[in-house]
């Protein structure tokens, strides 16, 4: 029991329990905390790591991140860290080595203080997607890889990683078999289930166990009877990343009769709808081709996002579009006024923007502004 | 027959509208005060004696912040039934700027009266009911007494349009000896200010409704008309716009 943190009799019975699961993963397999989308979890596998994401959305460790950080910093960026130095986050607590990287300004300050209690690697992420990004970012994830080798004593082979490519790629198709299923009209499954499946899923680990996991929820959505009743309003979801503390937001949408049936974001299909190349050789530069369009608003340009969102609204029938920006997050709130221009000029499709942290204080105003935005579609 | 009873339940007060199709019958305002729910139902009963409704032919559709405490049929958001409201008091109307209480908002409507659009204040009380409350208050004025007050005066910029520090920079302003009308007349400006900056994120049509707890303030509306470089009108009963508007979607089917 030595290796608990030294708060861990003041937990609740349901955070003991998650330490101690996370603990019997740490006996067989060290874990590599990571908080974004861009750091390739297919290199950490090949390192026979297990990665596992850390952003945590909860509100109640923030006040004691905003004893080093400003209060102005976004909510994501203050949970993660106030878990971080709280010792409240059973999977930071385990990690052997923490994966930052350079999205925002928030982050990459966030990081040099974790620094200081872990090893932390930081990712150099370019800020644009042509070649020379392309090249710049093959070569930081050698970088990783080194670092990987190193930290665990292992040899990252090429085969290794293009083994694990394959496996990850198995994992987004699975999910995908999933997701789509809200394709159909009504959807068979609702945001918020949406929601809980990518959640768990970037805090779960083992390949097989995944697969089977998505197998299972593919079979029992897919049985469901079509539904009778009235169609209800069909919304893309897209913004800031959707967390616990920020469903909120699907809550508020989907008891107004609505129903989130994409969600665009990095809890969400962001990360899941683009494939690793499998036929290419050279694993580090179909990792950055593919890594480098995720399209997050740290990118500039950030087409791609507006792209998939277009796709997807006619894809998936939306009525409506929901862009929710986490306060202070500057980049997704600039960008909410270009991707309603084009949500609404070129597409012609109703957008709103909604603006939120990780209280729940603002629950009846987001319900009065999302119930209108239904009631207008 | 059936009566359509629009129920607004605002922070502030709680507005009642009784239509009989077209035709609004009457007109009630009451403070919400702790139990929104029982007022509504005394006011629906007191409305039905009145004018020799039975309650089974009342239909009471409610809006506003407490629309879910109350009994009612249907509940719609004070969004669509602002639009509602303001449309059936002036057609030509397709853009309503209401300062309520606790928020504004801008609503685009169509030729319907439908919302195209809309965008309300955040979590902040800049330039809403309350913001103008609390600095009436601290100047010792009265939101009866403010056009009396502020004509002819000369607005003294007021800088921030936080409440908080807006209260501050007030009470600073008045230990400089500042005019109080001038003062007032500058708070005023700032709520129109900010009503304004929210109306620039969508598309304001030519005609533009002021509605609301406000909209009773001659001195607001032309502040807002100046800003705006277009015409504001109001009507007398635009204070009851969102009543009016539940009335009329509860009317509809
Ligand atoms: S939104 Fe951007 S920075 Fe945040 S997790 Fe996703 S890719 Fe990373
Ligand atoms: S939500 Fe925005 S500000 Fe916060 S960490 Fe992600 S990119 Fe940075």
């Amino acid at each position: 029991m030595s290796d608990l943190p030294s708060g861990f009799e003041s937990f609740s019975a349901s955070r003991k329990s998650a330490f101690l699961e996370v603990q019997k993963i740490a006996e067989t397999q060290p874990i590599v905390g990571t908080f974004c989308t861009f750091v390739p979890r297919e290199l950490i596998l090949a390192a026979g790591a297990a990665p596992i994401s850390l952003c945590s959305g909860n509100d109640e460790v923030i006040a004691a991140a905003e004893t080093d950080l400003p209060v102005n910093f976004c909510p994501l960026v203050k949970s993660s860290y106030g878990f971080a130095k709280t010792g409240k986050c059973p999977h930071f607590h385990f990690a052997k080595l923490i994966v930052g990287e350079t999205t925002c300004d928030g982050k990459k300050k966030m990081f040099e203080y974790m620094g200081q209690g872990k090893p932390v690697h930081v990712i150099h992420l370019p800020q644009m997607t042509d070649e020379e990004s392309v090249a710049f970012l093959a070569n930081e994830f050698r970088k990783f890889a080194r670092r990987l080798e190193e930290i665990f004593s292992v040899t990252i082979t090429d085969e290794m990683v293009a083994k694990q490519i394959s496996l990850v790629n198995d994992e987004r198709r699975a999910l995908q078999d999933v997701y789509r299923l809200a394709k159909s009209d009504p959807p068979l499954l609702s945001g918020k289930e949406l929601f809980v499946m990518f959640n768990t899923f970037t805090t779960s680990i083992g390949h097989e166990a995944k697969l089977a996991s998505a197998r299972v929820l593919k079979e029992q959505y897919s049985s469901r009877p079509a539904g009778a009743g009235p169609r209800p309003k069909r919304i893309l979801l897209t913004g800031s990343p959707i967390t616990k503390a920020t469903v909120k937001v699907i809550d508020a949408i989907e008891s107004a009769g609505g129903s989130v049936v994409y969600i665009e974001g990095c809890v969400g299909s962001r990360p899941n709808e683009l494939l690793v190349d499998e036929k290419n050789p050279d694993v580090y530069d179909v990792l950055a081709r593919k890594y480098i369009k995720i399209a997050c608003s740290c990118m500039t340009p950030n087409d791609g996002r507006l792209q998939t969102i277009g796709e997807k609204i006619d894809e998936y029938h939306v009525d409506g579009v929901v862009d929710m920006g986490l306060v202070a997050c500057h980049t997704f709130n600039a960008e909410s006024t270009l991707l309603r221009e084009y949500v609404t000029k070129t597409k012609s499709t109703p957008f709103i923007h909604v603006e939120t942290d990780y209280s729940q204080a603002d629950f009846g105003q987001l319900s009065t502004r999302l119930s209108a935005f239904l009631e207008m579609l | 027959m059936i009566y359509s009873l629009g129920v607004d339940a605002g922070s502030r007060y709680t507005k009642f509208a009784l239509m009989s199709g077209d035709k609004i019958l009457d007109l009630r305002m009451a403070p919400s005060g702790w139990n929104t729910k029982e007022l509504a139902q005394e006011i629906a009963d007191e409305l039905c004696q009145k004018h020799g409704i039975s309650r089974s032919d009342l239909r009471i559709t409610a809006t506003g912040y407490g629309r879910v405490a109350v009994e009612a049929d249907s509940a719609v958001t004070e969004i669509t039934c602002h639009a509602l409201g303001v449309h059936y008091l002036n057609p030509d109307v397709r853009t309503v700027i209401d300062i309520g209480g606790q928020d504004s908002k801008v609503i685009v409507c169509d030729a319907d009266g439908s919302v195209v659009d809309f965008i309300m204040n955040d979590k902040c009380a800049a330039g809403t009911g309350k913001f103008l409350e609390m600095m009436l208050e601290t100047l010792g004025a009265t939101f009866a007494t403010l056009d009396d007050v502020v004509r002819d005066a000369v607005p003294i910029r007021i800088t921030s349009t936080c409440a908080v520090f807006a209260e501050s920079e007030v009470i600073g302003l008045r230990a400089k000896g500042a005019d109080r009308a001038e003062i007032l007349a500058g708070v005023v400006a700032a709520t129109a200010d900010k009503a304004a900056g929210l109306s620039a994120r969508v598309r304001v049509a030519d005609t533009v409704c002021f509605s609301g707890g406000l909209a009773s303030s001659e001195a607001v509306r032309a502040a807002l008309a100046e800003r705006l470089g277009r015409e504001v009108v109001t009507a007398p009963e635009a204070q009851y716009a969102g009543a009016i508007g539940a009335a009329v979607k509860g009317g509809m089917g």
